[in-house]
């Protein structure tokens, strides 16, 4: 195997590394997990074009059409594709809006918590000494935080809505950004280049922004990846409990929520957003794991 | 005799070794190098060999002023470092750098060959982007690379290729010194030959001085001028590389160089082979320090530390040769 | 004791991977007779590994596969009669029955090979334990022994330490117990001594001659260092992208290369006591994924004319089995 990685390792420089290059990204394209990334990919046009896609207004009641079931089956009516909801409002537009919650809170909350994870990680790991042992109490303390009391308890106090789920997505995730971060900092730090770095002269700043923060990036790509589905997850969870997301605002989570008292007369209400979700969080940890392979420059070689 | 553009005397580095649960506390020192002295004339090499751990690799630290000193100085053209002022000492530390062992660290993955060449351009400062671009193109040239190579990233070159950015990167902003720290030893036989042959053509063309550092002492032997032998933190010998393998004086160097395989089935094996292992150095024996691995030692080398003697100069109580 | 223990014939390793078929190793044959030294010398990346670790089948797949080829692999069974095997034809579990017994192994870095967690007495015992049955006081015996033959100090003490207790000279000492734990008949050492200091090198190499000599096991001795294999080995065969393109006895390839890689592989070895400008092989090693046509070290060969261009150099005899795969082939040293 070492002989193998070493020989793939010592590409030519022959002719053709452009046309090489092109042929590598698109097998690389090709071998991507290509469902996983269409879901994704619907999930946020969705989100972006709820408005021109939904076929109805998401909170318009329409109490002759009460708990529709859905077009295909017996009842169900071509106006409510995938059925209404107890007050007669469309699940297929409900479902579509409600991406957009999901990916507003991961999108938004993730960049915060990843930013300020990296940030501390890349501060604890170059500077070491004193600084490192506060940031990494810190993050100490952070991971053994009970989340989801804390997270109820600041919900009861505050009033509850979209925003408060990223203040805490973004207040709770940053800790594993940092440990992660720091951990290849720590590695990086010790490597030929950075020494050469300084025999260059390379002042602190340029060590840390040009030589060891754009290495992680990989990782970080993957967590950051794995930590959407993880997200997406925790707000429909918050949601169905009440402290989200409020109605009638759709939300994965407040659908189900409803849905979950109808489960025996109308079970669609709760299965659609419960399959939407179960779909983008499998997408998300698939994509995630491919990546994590994609792109370790060991494995890309071959 | 041409000038002497570097020396140290008396280079001392001591690790603190700390141990404890809650409080670190200092419970020794690891004595990496020991008192070493000796000048590099100008356009010259000066090779230092030694097994690992013997402070080889942190005497070039100390040069580089990666490592603060424990005690003695460094000499720049005649100047302790101590004495420079600011001016004197930025110009010092452009005029000394650096090729390291491992192509595959010493080589940003994330940038391309160009910006790894040009980076102690850029941190100069006073050069426009078509300075740097010419420079470049002039030391791929120099290095024997393409010049489309300079738009590649460090992965897409093999180790050979790897190591000659490294060296187009060294010579960048036009250095006296280049401190080559085990330059070929992570490279397969033929690089080898190559980078060792490209160093030595560069040296004659730009007039640089090398101190190369190696635990193989024939690729020492090959470029240098002058070779010092280590063990322990410790110079044990030091003498011109034409009569070092001749003249061998130190049971250390001895025991070396007879430990070298020669790659000729007809040579009889007539090894010394040193017993057991370099002690720890954190509490090196005392004496001299080769003492308890030697063949010739007597009552006094346990007591008495050898000092350095004049001309082919080597630090042992016997007159070997 | 004589006699032909290993014969390898036209033995193809591949790899198959997304961008192609890396040929690692492609129709590689060569002979070792009873106790004696082959080296395997080549650059990183020429299939020399590749080829050991074919012998023991343990080529990681996917995506390695071994397509053709065999390894007769000649040796007593219980009662003594001499029987030859086809390695590539024995099942799993069959060829497990050969390797740390039959055929054993000593890799590079000893950090590596030994496991951490384990006693050194554990692990050198653990042939014993798997081949031989053995447990209890007899296996203690048999473990204090071996590792005697490799001369640690003290071994009585030393079984119950861990491998990070142990420096790296000794830490390759314990390897080699384990490798010559059950006395095979074949050590495959793969670049036994290339982690070690010179002079813990040359305890070691002093050590091998020694177990060698005592036990008249035959070695394929995998190498980059000429200096090891000048010492150590009977024959040489030297690899150049996946195949062997010299194969001799160590005296004629050190005096006369017959192939233009030997030669320039020998003169562009530093020596001591001689300085002089290296000769240096220009270029790189072909990347196994596009080889060229023709004999795949023309590019960088001073002497290719248009017809190592096109074909891959048939095999020429020299002298016994002595062989050489190269066009300007004829007689004496190639100039």
């Amino acid at each position: 195997m070492t002989a193998m990685s070493s020989n793939t390792n010592e590409t030519s420089l022959s002719a053709g590394t452009q046309t090489r290059k092109a042929h590598q990204l698109l097998t690389f394209i090709r071998r991507g997990p290509t469902i996983p990334a269409l879901i994704i990919i619907t999930v946020i046009l969705c989100a972006i074009f709820a408005p021109y896609l939904a076929p109805h207004d998401p909170q318009k009641i329409d109490p002759k059409a009460r708990l529709t079931p859905p077009a295909w089956s017996e009842g169900g009516s071509g106006k409510y594709l995938l059925g209404t909801d107890s007050t007669g409002r469309d699940l297929l537009s409900r479902i579509i809006y409600g991406a957009r919650v999901s990916l507003i809170v991961a999108v938004i909350g993730i960049s915060i918590s990843a930013t300020l994870g990296t940030i501390l990680g890349l501060t604890s790991g170059f500077f070491g000494g004193i600084t490192d042992m506060f940031i990494m109490r810190i993050v100490d303390v952070m991971m053994s935080l009970p989340v989801l009391f804390l997270a109820l308890a600041f919900a009861s106090v505050i009033p509850s809505g979209m925003y408060i789920i990223i203040l805490i997505v973004a207040f709770f995730g940053w800790s594993h950004y940092t440990r992660i971060t720091r951990g290849e900092v720590l590695s990086l730090k010790e490597r030929d280049f950075v020494a050469l770095a300084r025999v260059a002269q390379a002042s602190q700043k340029r060590i840390m922004l040009k030589h060891i923060l754009p290495n992680p990036t990989n990782t970080l790509t993957v967590l950051v990846t794995l930590d959407v589905g993880g997200v997406i997850m925790f707000e429909a969870a918050f949601s169905f409990i009440g402290f989200g997301v409020q109605p009638p605002t759709p939300s994965w989570g407040n659908i189900l929520s409803e849905g979950q008292n109808y489960l025996t007369t109308a079970w669609w209400i709760a299965t659609f957003p419960g399959l939407a979700l179960m779909a983008m969080v499998f997408s998300c940890n698939f994509i995630g794991d491919w990546l994590r392979d994609a792109l370790d420059p060991k494995l890309r070689q071959l | 005799m041409s000038d002497v553009v570097l020396a140290v005397n008396k280079l001392t580095k001591y690790f603190p070794v700390r141990a404890g649960l809650v409080f670190d506390r200092t419970k020794g020192y690891v004595k990496a190098v020991d008192g070493v002295t000796f000048e590099i004339n100008d356009g010259q090499t000066f090779g230092l060999v030694g097994e690992s751990g013997c402070g080889k690799t942190t005497i070039a630290k100390l040069l580089l002023l990666l490592e603060p000193l424990t005690d003695g100085s460094i000499l720049f053209k005649g100047k302790t470092l101590a004495e420079m002022n600011n001016e004197e000492m930025r110009e010092y530390k452009f005029s000394i750098q650096a090729v390291f062992q491992d192509p595959y660290s010493s080589l940003n993955p994330r940038m391309r060959a160009c910006d790894i060449i040009s980076e102690p351009m850029t941190t100069a400062g006073g050069f426009t982007k078509v300075d740097k671009e010419d420079r470049v193109k002039e030391l791929l040239e120099v290095v024997g690379l393409l010049p489309e190579s300079a738009s590649m990233y460090p992965h897409e070159f093999s180790g050979g290729q790897r190591q000659r950015v490294a060296v187009a990167r060294a010579l960048s902003v036009n250095p006296k010194i280049i401190i080559l720290d085990e330059p070929v030893s992570a490279l397969d036989v033929s690089f080898q030959a190559q980078i060792l042959n490209l160093l030595g053509d560069i040296q004659e063309r730009f007039g640089l001085t090398y101190l190369i550092i190696s635990h193989d002492l024939a690729v020492v032997e090959n470029i240098s001028d002058t070779i010092g032998v280590m063990y322990l933190g410790k110079l044990v010998e030091s003498a011109p590389a034409a009569s070092l393998y001749s003249e061998v004086q130190h049971p250390y160097t001895r025991a070396l160089l007879s430990a070298v395989p020669i790659p000729d089935p007809d040579v009889e094996v007539t090894q010394e082979v040193l017993g057991g292992e370099v002690p720890s150095p954190l509490n090196p024996p005392k004496g001299c320090r080769c003492h308890p691995r030697c063949s010739l030692k007597q009552v006094i080398c346990a007591e008495q530390e050898p000092e350095f003697r004049a001309g082919h100069r080597v630090a042992c109580h016997f007159d070997t040769n | 004791m004589n006699g032909r223990l290993l014969e390898v014939n036209n033995l193809q390793t591949h790899f198959f991977v997304r961008r192609g078929i890396v040929k690692a190793v492609d129709g590689v044959s060569f002979k070792i007779d009873k106790g004696k030294v082959l080296g395997l010398v080549g650059e990183s990346g020429c299939g020399k590994s590749v080829t050991a670790m074919s012998i023991l089948r343990l080529i990681p797949s996917p995506p390695g596969k071994i397509v053709g080829g065999e390894i007769l692999f000649r040796s007593e069974d219980e009662s003594g009669n001499e029987e030859e095997i086809d390695l590539l034809k024995l099942s799993l579990i069959e060829i497990r029955k050969f390797r740390g017994k039959r055929i054993s192994v000593v890799l590079q870095d000893p950090m590596t090979s030994l496991n951490p967690v384990f006693t050194i007495g554990n692990q050198v015992g653990e042939p014993f334990r798997l081949h031989e049955k053995l447990s209890g006081p007899a296996l203690l015996k048999k473990i204090i022994e071996v590792l005697k033959r490799v001369r640690i100090p003290n071994p009585d003490v030393r079984i119950a330490d861990y491998p990070h207790q142990f420096s790296g000279g000794m830490r390759q000492r314990v390897s080699t117990a384990m490798g010559i734990s059950c006395n095979p008949q074949l050590l495959i050492a793969d670049e036994p001594t290339t982690a070690l200091d010179v002079t813990i090198q040359a305890q070691l190499l002093k050590l091998f001659e020694q177990v060698q000599q005592e036990s008249n096991m035959a070695i394929i001795l995998i190498t980059h260092n000429l200096g090891i294999v000048a010492r150590l080995c009977d024959r040489v065969c030297v690899m150049y992208a996946g195949r062997i393109v010299e194969d001799g006895s160590v005296r004629r390839i050190f005096k006369e290369p017959a192939h233009p890689y030997t030669r320039a592989l020998m003169e562009s070895v530093p020596r001591l006591g001689k300085k002089k400008r290296l000769f240096s092989i220009e270029g790189q090693p072909p990347n196994l994924l596009f080889l060229p046509t023709g004999c795949s070290f023309w590019p960088r060969c001073s002497f290719a004319d248009e017809k190592c261009k096109q074909e891959y150099p048939p095999i020429t005899s020299i002298e016994g089995d002595d062989y050489v795969r190269c066009w300007q082939y004829s007689g004496g040293t190639v100039s």
